[in-house]
C-alpha cells in the first residue's frame, strides 16, 4: 500500500504513479477534445451541409476591377506630351482552343514577327485558369493587327484585343522632366491600389511619379455572378472607373524641343523661366531616352545600356545634377558686395594673380589665379563682371565674407529644391562656415571663401536654381513661386510674384548693366553670342573646373582642355536673359565638360533667344477646357 | 559535476538512429502529405511555389529531427536551460531587430532566412521545465515550500508568454502558456490548484480586456457574433465555415473546392489550410486527418511514458501536449470554435519556423524515447 505522505500539494501516491495517472488523464482528455472537434465537424459537414451548399452558391457573386484611363499631359499651348494609345494585342483563351500547341503554331505562322515562344507560353496559360483570357503579345503593329483579325477563322481561341499604353509624342525631348510609366513594383503594392490590376502600372520619375495618384485614376469595379468553375454569367452591379486627371505643365513645347536640338551631341541641360511668372517654359537634359520603351517593356540589354553610359541619360540634369556654378555666381557675389557698402565705382588692381598668406605651404603664400594670365589692370565692378576679372572677385569676396555670400545666393533661391514636387531633384550646396563645420567637420579658411567668390571650390549649383536666381535679379528682385504645373484657377496671369523685393532695385539695375555689357560691349566675355537686332540678350559666361591646376602644371603650361579626358574637361555654363530692355525670360544652360562658357554654352543661348524673340514673345496660353 | 549511471552511453549514433520509433515518423510523414497535397491544391497546381518550399523545409526539419535524435539525451539534460535562454534572447531581439508583418514584429532574419522565435519557445520552454521538475526534489509540506517550488517555473513561464503578447501575438502566447502549465499538471499539481487558478483567469478577463489590441477586441467580437460583420473580421470564420459545410461527407474532390479556389478564403496556405482540405475531401477526409493527428499523440504519450528518467517523462509529454494544442486551436478556429487566433497547423500549414520547430520538438521526444533507460541525476536543479 502506498505510504501516507505528508507532501499535502500532490496526489498521495508515488511519483511513477502520480505521472501514469496524470497522463492517463491527460490521454482522456486529449481525447474528448478532438472527438468535440470531429464532432464540429460533423455538424458543420453533415447536419448544416445543405444549409451551406446554398451558401456556398450565393457566394459566387464576386469583384471584378475596371482600370481607368491615365490623365493626359498638355503643354502650355494645350500640345500632347503624355496621351494613350491604342495597344493592339493578341489573347488566348485555353478551354476555347482545340489544341493549344497547334493554335499556336498556327499564329506564329501568321504573324511570324511576334516569334512566340511555344512551350513558353503554354506553360504561362497552364498556370491560369481555362476560361481567362491570356495576353499572348501587344504592341502589334497596325498591319500585324490586320492581318490577325483577317485570319481570326483559322485561329480558334485566340482573339484579338484592343488595349491602351501610354505614349509619348515628344519622346526624347520631353522624357526627364515628363518620365516614364512601368510595371507595379513589389515594393509599392502596399500603397498602390491598381497593384491588383493585371499588368497595371505606375510613374517612375518625373512627372509621372510625382503626380502618379491623380492621373492614374480611380479604378471602378463590377459585380459578376460566377458558376461554381467561376465563370462570368452576368453583370449584376457596376461602378465605372474615373478617369485620372490631366495636367497641364508651364512648359512650352516647341521651346523644349528646340532646346533639346541645341544639345545634341552633348551632355547637358538647358533651363528657361520666365521671369514675371516663375514659370519654367523649358527644362531639359541630354542625352536622353525614349520613354516609349518603358510602356511597352524594357528588355535587359537596353536597360543596362541606358544604366551604365556614361552620359546618364536617365538622369535629368536640369534639376538632378549640381555642378559649381563657375563665374555665373559674380553676379551674385555682387549684389552681395553692394548690399557690404562696396563702392561699385572703386576700381581694384588685377595683376593675374592674388596672393594670401598660408603657413602651411612651402612658400608661405598661397597664390589665387585670374583666368586671364596676364591680369586685367584696373577694373570696377562693371568692367568685372563684363571680363570675369577673377582677382576683383577674390578681393570683394574675401572682404565681405563667405556668410554674406551664401546668405544673398540663398535668398536668390541656391542651395535648396526649386521645385517641390520631384523625388529626384537634388538642392546642391551653397557653403558657409556653419555648413563646413557641420558637413566636414573643419572650420572654414580664407581661401575657400575666395574660391566660392568665383563660384568654386564647394558650391553645388542646379541649372534649375541659376535661371530663377537670374529670373529674380532682372525681374527687379521680385520673389517667384518658380512652377511648373499651371494652376488652372490662375490660368492667365501675366506676372505673378511676391509684392516684397528680395533685393535693392538700384544695386540690381548696376548688376544688370554689367551683364548687358558682358554680351553686348566688345571684350564682353559672351560678346560673340550677341544678339543683333530689336531685342537683346544679356548674359554671363561661366567655366568651372573639375580638377585642380597644379603649380607645376601651371609654370609648364596648361593642358587645353580639349587634349584631357572627357570626364576631366572643365563644364561650360551661360545664364542669360531677354529681352535687356523689358526682361521676360532668363535661362540658363550647363554643359558638362563641354569647355569654356563662352565657347561650349552661350552660342546655344543666342539660338535659344533668337528663336525666342521670333516666335515666343506672346505664348499662346489654352486652359485645359479648350483643349 | 552529474554522476550518470550510463545504461545508454554504448550508444553510439547508430544504434540511436536505429532504435527511433518508425512507426511515429511514418504519421508525421504521412500528415506532412496531406500538406503537400492541400498546398498544390490551393497554389491552383503550381508545384513550384508552396509545395516544393513546403517539401525543403521538411527535409530541413528532417535533418534537424535526427541531428537532434543522434546526440546524447544527456547533452539537453545539461544544457536544457542555456537553450532555453538562447531562444529567450531571441524572442527579445526580435522585438529591436525583427521584421514587421501586418503590423506584428514576429520575424528575425538569420542567414537569410526568416524565423520566429515564438514558435521555438513552445519547445524549449517545456526542455526547462522538465529539467526543473526533474531535479527539484525537496517536499513541498506547507505552503511556503510550494511557493518555492512552483514559483521559479512560473515566472520562466511568464516571462516568453508576456514578451509574445507584446508582439502583439496573442494566440501564441496561449499556445506558450497552456503548454507550460501542462507540465504542472503532469508532475501532479492539485487539481484545485488548476481549477482555483481557472476561475481566477475568468474573474480576471475584464481586467485583461482593456490591454488588448482594438483589432484583438474585434476578433473575439467577431468571434461570438461573426454575421456582425460578414464582409469584415467575420469574414474569415464565415467563408471558412461555408467552405468546410459545403464540403459534405464526402467533399468536392481534390482541386475542386469552389470557395477556396475562388479566393473566398483568406491565409488558405497557412492558417486555413485545413478548411481547403475539408472542403475538398469532407467530412470523412477531415476525420482521417484528425485521427492521424490523435494517433501521433497518444503515441508519442506512450512513448513518453516508457522513459525511466522523470525529465524524460515530463519533456515527451510537455512536447506532446504542445502540438496537441497548436492541433486543437488552428482546427477549432477554423471551425468556428475559437477565434482566429493565426495559429498554424503543424505539419500541413505552409511556415518555416513552424515546421522547423515542430520536427525540433518530434526529435527531443525522440530523444527521450531513444534514451529511455538512460538514468539521469536528481537534487541539483541548476
Amino acid at each position: 500500500m502506498y505510504q501516507k505522505n505528508k507532501d499535502f500539494i500532490f496526489q498521495k501516491y508515488d511519483s511513477d504513479h502520480l505521472i501514469n495517472r496524470r497522463a492517463a488523464l491527460l490521454t482522456i482528455g486529449k481525447g474528448s477534445v478532438f472527438a468535440i472537434l470531429a464532432s464540429r465537424l460533423a455538424y458543420l459537414q453533415i447536419i448544416e451541409n445543405d444549409n451551406y451548399s446554398s451558401l456556398s452558391d450565393d457566394n459566387r457573386i464576386t469583384h471584378r476591377l475596371l482600370e481607368p484611363e491615365r490623365g493626359f499631359i498638355y503643354d502650355i499651348s494645350g500640345r500632347s506630351i503624355a496621351t494613350n494609345k491604342e495597344d493592339y494585342q493578341a489573347a488566348i483563351i485555353m478551354e476555347e482552343t482545340i489544341n493549344i500547341n497547334d493554335a499556336l503554331k498556327a499564329f506564329n505562322f501568321i504573324l511570324p514577327n511576334a516569334k512566340l515562344n511555344v512551350p513558353e507560353t503554354i506553360k504561362k496559360i497552364k498556370k491560369s485558369k481555362k476560361f481567362v483570357p491570356i495576353k499572348l503579345i501587344d504592341n502589334l503593329a497596325w498591319e500585324e493587327f490586320a492581318q490577325l483579325n483577317s485570319n481570326i477563322h483559322k485561329l480558334k481561341g485566340i482573339y484579338p484585343v484592343v488595349g491602351f499604353r501610354r505614349y509619348y509624342p515628344k519622346s526624347e525631348s520631353h522624357a526627364h522632366l515628363v518620365g516614364y510609366v512601368s510595371s507595379i513594383e513589389e515594393k509599392e503594392v502596399y500603397q498602390n491600389p491598381f497593384a491588383k490590376l493585371n499588368n497595371a502600372k505606375s510613374g517612375k520619375i518625373g512627372i509621372e511619379r510625382s503626380f502618379d495618384e491623380s492621373l492614374r485614376g480611380v479604378l471602378g469595379n463590377k459585380s459578376i455572378e460566377i458558376n461554381a468553375v467561376g465563370r462570368e454569367i452576368r453583370e449584376i452591379k457596376r461602378i465605372e472607373s474615373k478617369k485620372g486627371e490631366n495636367i497641364q505643365l508651364t512648359i512650352d513645347s516647341e521651346l523644349q524641343e528646340l532646346c533639346y536640338k541645341q544639345l545634341k551631341g552633348v551632355s547637358g541641360s538647358i533651363s528657361v523661366t520666365n521671369v514675371k511668372t516663375g514659370e519654367y517654359l523649358a527644362l531639359v537634359s541630354s542625352p536622353s531616352y525614349d520613354p516609349n520603351l518603358f510602356s511597352t517593356g524594357l528588355d535587359n540589354k537596353k536597360w543596362s545600356e541606358l544604366t551604365t553610359d556614361k552620359f546618364k541619360p536617365l538622369i535629368n540634369k536640369a534639376i538632378s545634377n549640381n555642378y559649381p556654378p563657375g563665374s555665373t555666381i559674380k553676379p551674385l557675389v555682387a549684389i552681395a558686395a553692394l548690399e557690404s557698402g562696396i563702392n561699385p565705382k572703386t576700381h581694384l588692381y588685377c595683376n593675374g594673380k592674388h596672393e594670401i598668406a598660408d603657413t602651411s605651404l612651402e612658400s608661405g603664400v598661397k597664390v589665387f589665379h585670374c583666368w586671364k594670365k596676364e591680369g586685367h589692370g584696373n577694373v570696377d565692378m562693371n568692367e568685372a563682371i563684363k571680363v570675369s576679372c577673377d582677382v576683383y572677385f577674390y578681393q570683394i569676396a574675401r572682404e565681405i565674407g563667405i556668410n554674406k555670400i551664401a546668405e544673398v545666393c540663398k535668398r536668390f533661391g541656391l542651395g535648396k529644391e526649386v521645385f517641390d514636387i520631384f523625388y529626384e531633384e537634388k538642392k546642391g550646396v551653397v557653403p558657409d562656415k556653419t555648413w563646413k563645420k557641420q558637413n566636414l567637420g573643419e572650420s572654414w579658411m580664407v581661401g575657400e571663401t575666395l574660391s566660392a567668390g568665383i563660384g568654386q571650390g564647394f558650391f553645388l549649383t542646379s541649372s534649375a536654381q541659376l535661371s530663377l536666381a537670374l529670373a529674380q535679379i532682372v525681374n527687379g528682385g521680385k520673389k517667384l513661386t518658380p512652377s511648373i504645373i499651371v494652376n488652372q484657377k490662375d490660368h492667365n496671369l501675366q506676372t505673378k510674384y511676391d509684392s516684397r523685393l528680395i533685393a535693392n532695385a538700384s544695386h540690381l539695375e548696376i548688376v544688370k548693366q554689367s551683364l548687358n555689357s558682358a554680351t553686348n560691349l566688345s571684350g564682353g566675355t559672351s560678346y560673340r553670342s550677341r544678339i543683333i537686332g530689336d531685342f537683346k540678350m544679356g548674359g554671363k559666361t561661366g567655366t568651372s573646373q573639375v580638377r585642380i591646376i597644379s603649380q607645376q602644371e601651371r609654370e609648364e603650361g596648361i593642358i587645353k582642355n580639349k587634349d584631357l579626358p572627357w570626364e576631366e574637361r572643365d563644364h561650360g555654363l551661360f545664364i542669360g536673359y531677354g529681352p535687356v530692355d523689358d526682361p521676360l525670360y532668363a535661362l540658363s544652360i550647363i554643359i558638362e565638360h563641354g569647355g569654356s562658357g563662352s565657347s561650349a554654352a552661350a552660342p546655344l543661348a543666342k539660338e535659344i533667344f533668337e528663336y525666342i524673340f521670333k516666335n515666343k514673345m506672346n505664348i499662346k496660353r489654352k486652359t485645359l477646357l479648350d483643349v | 559535476m552529474y554522476n550518470f549511471q550510463n545504461r545508454g552511453s554504448e550508444f553510439n549514433i547508430l544504434t540511436r538512429i536505429r532504435s527511433i520509433n518508425f512507426y511515429f515518423l511514418f504519421i508525421v510523414t504521412i500528415i506532412f502529405l496531406f500538406g503537400v497535397l492541400s498546398l498544390y491544391s490551393v497554389s491552383n497546381g503550381d508545384f513550384n511555389s508552396w509545395p516544393i518550399k513546403h517539401i525543403q523545409r521538411f527535409l530541413i526539419g528532417l535533418i534537424v529531427f535526427f541531428t537532434i535524435c543522434s546526440i546524447d539525451i544527456k547533452f539537453f539534460f545539461i544544457f536544457a536551460y542555456p537553450i532555453f535562454l538562447l531562444s529567450l534572447i531571441f524572442l527579445i531581439i526580435v522585438h529591436f531587430v525583427g521584421t514587421e508583418i501586418y503590423g506584428a514584429t514576429r520575424w528575425i532574419k538569420i542567414a537569410g532566412i526568416s524565423l520566429q522565435p515564438s514558435e521555438f519557445i513552445k519547445f524549449t520552454l517545456v526542455l526547462a521545465l522538465a529539467k526543473y521538475f526533474h531535479s527539484y526534489n525537496e517536499v513541498t509540506n506547507n505552503f511556503i515550500q510550494f511557493i518555492k517550488k512552483f514559483i521559479l517555473p512560473l515566472v520562466i513561464i511568464l516571462v516568453p508568454v508576456f514578451i509574445v503578447a507584446a508582439q502583439p501575438d496573442l494566440g501564441t502566447a496561449v499556445v506558450i502558456f497552456i503548454g507550460g502549465v501542462s507540465i504542472f499538471w503532469i508532475v501532479g499539481l492539485n487539481y484545485k490548484y488548476f481549477i482555483s487558478s481557472g476561475l481566477i483567469i475568468i474573474l480576471s478577463i475584464p481586467l485583461l480586456w482593456q490591454y488588448l489590441k482594438d483589432y484583438q477586441k474585434e476578433r473575439v467580437f467577431t468571434f461570438f457574433n461573426p454575421e456582425r460583420d460578414p464582409l469584415g473580421n467575420g469574414y474569415h470564420i464565415m467563408q471558412s465555415k461555408i467552405a468546410l459545410g459545403s464540403g459534405g461527407i464526402l467533399g468536392k474532390g481534390y482541386q475542386e473546392g469552389t470557395q477556396s479556389h475562388l479566393n473566398f478564403l483568406p491565409e488558405m496556405h497557412t492558417d486555413f489550410i485545413f478548411t481547403v482540405f475539408g472542403e475538398e475531401f469532407g467530412f470523412l477526409g477531415a476525420l482521417l486527418l484528425i485521427f492521424l493527428y490523435l494517433g501521433l499523440i497518444f503515441l508519442s504519450i506512450k512513448m513518453g511514458l516508457q522513459s525511466s528518467s522523470n525529465f524524460g517523462k515530463y519533456l515527451s509529454l510537455g512536447v506532446s501536449t504542445v502540438f496537441f494544442i497548436y492541433v486543437f486551436v488552428n482546427i477549432a478556429m477554423v471551425t468556428g470554435l475559437l477565434p482566429v487566433v493565426g495559429v498554424p497547423l503543424p505539419l500541413v500549414s505552409f511556415g518555416g519556423s513552424s515546421m522547423l520547430a515542430v520536427m525540433m520538438g518530434f526529435g527531443l521526444l525522440m530523444n527521450c524515447y531513444i534514451h529511455q533507460k538512460t538514468i539521469l541525476p536528481k537534487g541539483n536543479i541548476f
